[in-house]
């Protein structure tokens, strides 16, 4: 009886004016999140380049204040914000959660990490345990991707503390694609990448502000080509790898390789 | 070498590209057309400021008359400034940093780059009838595909006499295989094996050329801006014939006065020489910034912005209709012939929802200085359906215009569709 009073005596007594003030402040905060999550993917939709990326990965970050500045503003309204009473507080909220919402906490925590590391940003292209596509939400708790398959895939920020996350532009509009093309060893090397350079060139989907390199390796079955360039928007990456590939793929015979497999198309993108 | 017509230039002046510089105003200028293109974009409105006269009472002039006050620009005048500019290279007086020894100057070609619907080709031309050099013609389209080097092969060895390419951008395709021939004519060229010579080429096909065929050390020269001073001299000067009574007078239709002062048009009239007092002529300026020094693009909005009253119209009709083409201001002598000039010229908007088809077909028709359908469909990786059904719309919104089979983007659309291509981090020219 006695521990429930001293329990009781930590929260101040909510009358009407706390409890309007309380909701305005909810009520404040969440209608400045949702437009924040709105306006800003509109707008950054609406742009290109740098200015793009810059907005889409300042939305998590907007909303991870916005939650901040509400706490702040509600705490003092709801318990007394002594270090006594803090400690009483978060102690307890942290014997629960360690019991009962591990994971969950985990990835709220994650979250915030990631809300400052940024290891992924809305508009990045990523790979999150073993799944590829561009980041379209930073939540809470998750983060959602976009597959190339168009599958809707929603990872927890749990995942930072033990897997890697492979970023293909963090946070800028460069992203390389590769297009490997298998010939026969016997051609003539210089050709064969002059007309794959020529080929990246003549590209439409090519940003000219990168470079484009051919890597040639020769490997016991023959000769890998990779051609490595960038696209003028991360979006293009899968059309632009097939427009290198099958335009490639036409130069290389011209210029006396023959492919070592039938159809041999190798489209991969880092 | 002949220097051909020694009388000065006018305002034409060709400079290394490196010292091309924008009219004073086109920072401001830049950043209040990408607020209007913002604006545009998000309200789809465009705020109208007050003007003296309501422009919708103005009326277009008649081709005539337009033809009359704003003829095509005469480029022999750029033509005589390239002359002097390429005697001096040649003689080794203005070599830049980084460009090579005089010596090279005399046996390898340098470059004359223009901004679009600047005529480096009839500058070129004009050049070369002066100077008795040799005009080569470009490949033909099955030539540059198949790098057919008989094309090469019938280019006359050097013999000391000039040569001139007009139009390097008609010499190749953005395709895997439209390239061995430019690759083959600039090793060539750049080796001295023709002799001196001036290469012409757009300034799209040139930021282009410079990526498949670096060009370090190799001379490039331009036309200089033109800023606004510079433009009230052409079109206003132009058209002020010394001596004569009837002038033409360029009324603003924001302020209702006159674009250049009366004082300043009458000395044009007197003396035929332009005027050394440094002038305010806004509206000159922010033409100048507006298209960003280029004088044909200029000449083009010039001609937008012309306008007459209806009354003046029906009469303009009645007076070409009399005098066979001519038109003659009949309020007795002295008397002036008013033009209003329009504030702002509309210019066709790009779509809202312009995709990467749209830009692939802008920035490739801007890269060859115009194209056929047949040769769009074979340089993009979209079907001819939708590349034929794409121009036919950037047609009817006034982006693209038709000369003969040609694909061309519409001068008024050319700031619109190049800033378009730049925020999309395309290749875009170096102006």
């Amino acid at each position: 009886m006695n521990s429930s009073t001293e329990l009781t005596d930590l929260f101040n007594s909510l009358d009407q004016a706390a409890m309007l003030k309380l909701a305005m402040i909810v009520f404040g905060a969440l209608v400045l999140i949702i437009i924040s999550q709105r306006a800003l993917p509109w707008l950054a939709n609406r742009l290109h380049g740098s200015l793009r990326h810059f907005l889409l990965a300042s939305v998590p970050l907007i909303r991870l204040l916005l939650v901040l500045a509400a706490l702040i503003l509600t705490v003092p309204i709801v318990i007394e914000p002594s270090l006594r009473n803090m400690v009483t507080i978060l102690g307890a909220v942290g014997l629960a959660i360690g019991f009962a919402l591990k994971d969950y906490a985990s990835s709220l925590i994650a979250g915030v990490v990631s809300a400052f590391e940024q290891p992924y940003r809305p508009g990045d292209w990523v790979e999150i345990d073993g799944h590829y596509g561009e980041v379209m939400n930073v939540g809470m708790r998750t983060v959602a991707l976009v597959t190339v398959d168009d599958d809707y895939i929603t990872v927890p920020h749990l995942k930072l503390w033990s897997s890697a996350v492979r970023n293909a532009n963090n946070g800028t509009p460069t992203l390389q694609c590769n297009a490997s093309f298998y010939v026969h060893p016997e051609h003539d090397m210089s050709r064969a990448r002059e007309a794959l350079e020529s080929v990246a060139m003549t590209s439409p989907y090519l940003c000219f502000d990168e470079p484009v390199v051919v890597v040639i390796r020769e490997e016991i079955w023959g000769t890998k080509y990779t051609l490595r360039a960038y696209p003028v928007d991360p979006r293009q990456q899968f059309r632009f790898v097939t427009d290198l590939t099958a335009r490639g793929r036409e130069a290389l015979t011209r210029a006396g390789a023959r492919p070592l497999l039938p159809g041999s198309l190798a489209l991969e993108s880092i | 070498m002949d220097e051909g017509n020694s009388s000065a230039p006018g305002p034409w002046h060709t400079v290394p590209i490196e010292e091309y510089t924008l009219p004073p105003d086109g920072r401001t200028n830049l950043v209040k057309k990408r607020w209007k293109a913002l604006r545009q974009r998000f309200s789809g409105e465009d705020g109208e400021a007050e003007v003296f006269r309501a422009e919708a009472d103005l009326r277009e002039l008649p081709n005539v008359r337009l033809a009359h006050i704003v003829p095509p620009i005469d480029w022999s005048s750029a033509a005589r400034s390239l002359a002097q500019a390429f005697s001096e290279v040649t003689l080794g007086g203005v070599l830049k940093p980084g460009a090579r020894s005089s010596k090279s100057e005399d046996t390898t070609p340098w470059f004359f780059v223009s901004q679009p619907y600047c005529d480096h080709g009839s500058i070129l031309e004009n050049w070369a009838a002066e100077h008795h050099a040799r005009v080569w013609q470009p490949p033909g389209t099955e030539q540059i595909l198949n790098g057919d080097s008989a094309w090469l092969e019938a280019l006359p060895k050097g013999n000391g006499q000039p040569w001139v390419l007009p139009a390097l951008e008609l010499c190749f395709f953005r395709h895997a295989n439209g390239l061995d021939l430019l690759r083959g004519f600039m090793e060539r060229a750049l080796s001295g094996e023709w002799g001196p010579g001036i290469i012409g080429c757009d300034s799209w096909a040139f930021a282009f050329v410079q990526r498949i065929f670096p060009l370090t050390g190799v001379p490039a020269m331009t036309l200089q801006a033109f800023d606004g001073p510079m433009l009230a001299d052409y079109f206003v000067r132009g058209r002020t014939t010394p001596g004569s009574r009837n002038q033409i007078r360029f009324l603003s239709a924001r302020s209702g006065e006159p674009l250049v002062p009366d004082e300043t048009q009458d000395a044009y009239a007197s003396t035929g020489a332009p005027s050394d007092d440094e002038q305010d002529l806004p509206e000159f300026r922010q033409l100048a910034a507006h298209c960003q020094g280029n004088p044909g693009l200029a000449w083009h909005y010039w001609r937008k912005q012309l306008r007459s009253e209806p009354e003046t119209e029906q009469q303009d009709r009645a007076e070409v209709r009399g005098t066979g083409g001519t038109t003659q201001n009949t309020d007795g002598p002295g008397s002036s012939d008013n033009v209003w000039v329009a504030q702002d010229v509309e210019t066709p908007p790009m779509l809202a929802e312009a995709d990467e088809d749209v830009a692939f077909v802008l920035h490739a028709i801007l890269l060859h200085r115009g194209l056929t359908t047949n040769l769009l469909t074979l340089l993009l990786p979209s079907p001819r359906a939708r590349i034929a059904s794409q121009l036919l719309r950037l047609q009817a919104l006034g982006l693209l215009t038709r000369d003969g089979e040609r694909w061309q983007v519409a001068p008024l659309a050319y700031s619109t569709v190049r800033e378009f291509l730049r925020v999309r981090r395309y290749l875009t020219d170096a102006f």
